[in-house]
């Protein structure tokens, strides 16, 4: 009796002691971004929210606007950030990116899962390689080519060598091998056409593996730092993640109380395809890691 | 080798009652089986000798020792799991030999018991093979193994043979008897098969939801079950039951089988007619004992219309319908041929158990020799 | 049903059709940039004037640049924390989650755990740079408070990196919890009951029995840590911009600077493909050592 209760207790006070030291960090950003600006820095830390500023986040996500109007809200710094100019920005690269990768990955996939074409296994093995090179080594590259064509400083060139993804290949791939055969050879005998049997029965059963890597597809771009920084100039055109790194460099010393609540708008969306689509995103790891 | 004690003992899981106040003592080196369906708590039941599991009340003794707060490993016991639970990054000789590095036992001491008990197990040429090399025989033979080395009080067995096929099965069966034989250890044996229950066991513990049904021999338990479930339970195929009453014509007592079939009261029940008169009853009788008539020194020779024939080559069953219920009766091959339709049967009434309805249990007969 | 030659035809167009534009995707935008990478490392260049060819010397130029030994160094030492720290937290989070009766407190930690991983690497290193401030930091005041005095987190040549790593850690800390998870969901429950039983108790069990069953999990969760860690950027660039001094610039960042604000694109690409080669090492190396102690069934 008693060897398990130690057990029990000891596991249950190291699991709240780690959720601590990750929601409470979390809480102090949320507390922070409703706090007075000119307290937002002080010490000893308030953990909890103590004033509820919803100024701040009107600031950001308003200040931009209105001094072009003339009208100056807050503090100059945020002035000069678009923010939900920015958030249209990411939104329109993730949404791009996620539709063009669930598309293009879904076709590869069952290609590769279900039908034959010449060096099927050979192209396959090459594909797989391919996940093991790192983005800085294709980025120079890709940055000359897409400056050839212009598409630097574009959304466009965001997006487009986003979509052809090993990964999501390699996922759809997964998926479409879990399907039994069966299904194909009794649409067969039906004397349904090969892009009868994808679009009507594989398609619509990969669904779950869609799920997985368009949740997956999203929160990375949403999230992507790296990419943008390299190929986006104006700021205009930047995505959420370089903005709020424009808030603080502005913002630089005094309140960070809207730098804050900027990283609070912009958790949003991902938290709430998180909530929405969790129980994918576990599922995703786990198929592509036990198996390994 | 040590005698266990259960006394009191009960497992709850939150509101369900698993394991319901169940005691049993079992002597040094006998071969206990606890037997019964799926759910009826053999298993835990074991568990909690094991120490796998908690107690919700009651005691656990080994060698007269409480155990209830003392871990498996403390216990002195070996077990040996349905799916063998061999440790699948260990080689037979590691799986054998673990439990005895962990206690300390010297290199060479072990090195012999682990050889000894391979050669006895037939293991000798497997010792350097991964469990995933080994057929389902293999490695419950090494489960055996590493349960035997180490020299246990109490020998735990969950029901090792559900997985293998029916042949080794029979096969295994013999092993594990042989080894009883040979180390005279203490068993606790768990299973849902009564022919394993009957062939392996000293004494059977038929278990039924929660509760113990009967304690007894294999014999025992065939001759004079307590219970409609213990009688059903044991021997294959089971017992017939047909409802009947016991009623009173010219000063003589019968049993009457709903379509007025009338058989004279046997004798063991001649001192409790009239208690019988006023309870529900159902007659049983096994297959074996309404054959081809024999002329049973107390016998009851009833014509039947065959339903079905099974022919097993040793004996052949007979399948018909008696008092509205389907019977199985057990003949000799020669006595059915497939031409005709009904035959005469003769029922030992020597065998006979007549069950209360309402309480589901064997009324208690004066026993002849 | 491949037999069917009509079949095996139908399927080979529908075949091409369906793979080709993944595929040229995958040429244009990984295995031929990573070719012309390769190409560019022989030149010199800086996008406004045209290449000149440049042979060997950037090759031989890394083996001197100090500040290239400096940045793969940290990296190297920082990918090797992360691998380390990930997995023993991830396998003790998994582990201890195992003894949560209650579904809904699983359900709670797992969803805790797996939080960070749903943002942004800088958007983390955003508000960790305030947290770990040398004189407003929240963790300084603490330390302070308990008697052990403020750390130069940002400030200092020694600590910065394992700040970062901290950083980085916190962040990634679900990914590993979840393999082990289900590492650990694919162990059979009477195996454990059998160590119980044989006397494989506490440290005994996770070092004979645990390890060596999850083993192609850690083998994993090493594999794909490492190449993860080894990228990093966003973290050690928007907390210190690198510094100080150049400890805590990374790789990454190098070839960033060396490309994007030198303009030397020749030997930003010889950084990346030196980058790609110990990547290539490093796991060639992992797979090879994974015969002698990772255990498959």
């Amino acid at each position: 009796m008693n060897r398990i209760t130690v057990n029990t207790a000891v596991s249950y006070g190291f699991l709240s002691f780690v959720a601590l030291l990750i929601l409470v960090p979390l809480l102090w950003v949320v507390s922070t971004s409703l706090r007075l600006p000119v307290e937002s820095y002080s010490l000893p830390p308030k953990w909890l929210p103590t004033d509820f500023m919803w100024e701040n986040y009107w600031e950001v996500l308003f200040s931009y606007y209105m001094e072009r109007e003339g009208i100056f809200v807050g503090s100059q710094a945020s002035a000069n950030v678009p923010f939900p100019h920015l958030m249209m920005n990411s939104f329109i690269v993730c949404f791009f990116v996620t539709i063009g990768q669930v598309l293009f990955c879904s076709f590869a996939g069952y290609a590769f899962a279900r039908l034959a074409f010449p060096g099927k296994s050979a192209l396959f093995w090459f594909v797989m390689a391919t996940m093991m090179i790192p983005l800085q080594v294709t980025i120079i590259p890709i940055y000359v080519l897409l400056s050839n064509f212009g598409m630097t400083d574009s959304l466009t060139g965001l997006i487009i060598p986003a979509i052809p993804s090993a990964f999501g290949t390699f996922l759809m791939r997964q998926y479409y091998l879990r399907i039994p055969s069966a299904l194909e050879e009794a649409m067969i005998m039906d004397g349904a056409s090969q892009w009868q049997v994808f679009w009507r029965v594989f398609f619509p059963l990969g669904t779950p593996g869609m799920a997985v890597l368009a949740i997956l597809a999203f929160n990375y771009h949403w999230n992507e730092f790296f990419r943008p920084l390299i190929l986006l100039s104006t700021d205009t055109n930047f995505t959420v993640p370089l903005g709020i790194v424009a808030l603080r460099d502005y913002k630089m010393t005094g309140s960070i109380s809207v730098v804050m609540a900027g990283i609070v708008i912009s958790m949003v969306p991902a938290l709430i395809i998180y909530l929405i689509g969790q129980k994918h995103l576990v599922e995703g790891i786990l198929t592509g890691g036990v198996k390994g | 080798m040590a005698n266990v004690n259960l006394s009191g003992l009960s497992k709850k899981f939150g509101g369900v009652t698993v394991v319901d106040k169940i005691g049993i003592d079992i002597e040094h080196g006998e071969f206990i089986v606890l037997v019964g369906p799926s759910g009826c708590g053999k298993s835990t039941t074991l568990r909690m000798v094991a120490g796998l599991e908690d107690s919700t009340e009651g005691d656990i003794r080994i060698g007269g020792l409480v155990v209830n707060y003392v871990q498996p490993k403390d216990r002195d016991v070996a077990m040996v799991f349905q799916n063998y639970a061999l440790y699948p990054h260990m080689n037979v000789y590691k799986n054998i030999s673990i439990s005895l590095s962990m206690r300390g036992v010297d290199r060479a001491e072990i090195d012999k018991r682990v050889k000894e008990v391979a050669s006895t197990l037939g293991l000798q040429d497997l010792l350097t093979r991964l469990p995933k090399q080994l057929s389902g025989g293999q490695r419950q033979r090494v489960a055996m193994g590493r349960a035997i080395v180490r020299q246990p009080a109490v020998f735990l067995f969950d029901e090792p043979l559900s997985n293998l096929d029916a042949k080794l099965r029979v096969q295994m069966r013999t092993e594990i008897k042989k080894i009883h034989q040979r180390v005279a250890t203490t068993i606790i044996y768990v299973t849902h098969d009564q022919t394993e229950a009957m062939t392996l066991a000293d004494r059977i513990v038929v278990m039924n939801g929660g509760k113990i049904e009967q304690i007894g021999s294999p014999q025992e338990l065939y001759d004079f079950p307590i219970s409609k479930f213990v009688a059903s339970f044991i021997g294959s195929p089971s017992m017939n039951f047909v409802a009947c009453e016991v009623v009173m014509e010219e000063r003589n007592a019968f049993l009457k089988i709903s379509d007025n079939f009338l058989i004279r009261l046997p004798e063991q029940y001649s001192d409790c007619v009239d208690m019988l008169m006023e309870q529900k009853l159902e007659l049983g009788f096994r297959p074996e004992h309404i054959t081809e008539p024999r002329s049973y020194k107390y016998g009851h020779e009833l014509e039947i219309d065959i339903d079905v024939l099974e022919p097993l080559g040793n004996d052949t069953m007979v399948y018909f319908t008696f008092g509205g219920q389907g019977c199985c009766a057990r003949v000799l091959p020669s006595y059915v041929s497939k031409s005709r339709a009904s035959i005469l049967l003769e029922l030992d009434l020597s065998k006979i158990h007549l069950i209360d309805s309402d309480s589901n249990l064997i009324v208690k007969a004066v026993q002849n020799a | 049903m491949l037999e069917i030659a009509s079949l095996r035809k139908a399927k080979s167009r529908l075949g091409f059709l369906f793979v080709a534009p993944t595929m040229l995707g995958i040429f244009a935008f990984t295995a031929g940039p990573i070719l012309f990478s390769f190409a560019l490392s022989f030149f010199y260049w800086d996008v406004l004037s045209p290449m000149k060819f440049a042979g060997l010397s950037h090759y031989d130029y890394i083996m001197r640049d100090d500040v290239a030994a400096m940045t793969f160094r940290n990296t190297i030492y920082f990918a090797f924390m992360v691998v380390l720290l990930q997995n023993i937290i991830g396998f003790s989070l998994a582990m201890a989650v195992r003894n949560v009766a209650n579904k809904y407190f699983r359900y709670f930690f797992r969803s805790v755990f797996f939080l960070p991983l749903i943002m942004s690497g800088a958007t983390v290193s955003v508000f960790m740079a305030y947290f770990f401030d040398t004189n407003f930091g929240i963790v300084n005041y603490y330390l302070e408070l308990i008697g052990v005095g403020s750390v130069r987190w940002l400030t200092s040549t020694d600590v910065v990196l394992v700040t970062t790593v901290l950083v980085y850690a916190w962040q990634h800390i679900g990914f590993t919890f979840i393999l082990f998870l289900g590492g650990f969901a694919s162990i059979p429950e009477e195996v454990i009951d059998a160590a119980d039983v044989d006397g494989l108790t506490g440290w005994r069990k996770i070092l004979y029995v645990y390890i060596p069953m999850v083993s192609p999990t850690i083998f994993f969760s090493s594999v794909i840590g490492f190449i993860h860690a080894v990228q990093v950027f966003d973290h050690p660039y928007i907390l210190t911009r690198g510094g100080p001094g150049d400890a805590n610039r990374t790789a990454v960042m190098y070839i960033y600077e060396k490309a994007f604000q030198d303009l030397e694109f020749g030997y930003g690409s010889t950084l990346a493909i030196l980058l790609f080669i110990i990547i290539l090492i490093v796991t060639a190396l992992q797979f090879y050592v994974q015969k002698k102690w990772v255990f498959y069934e």
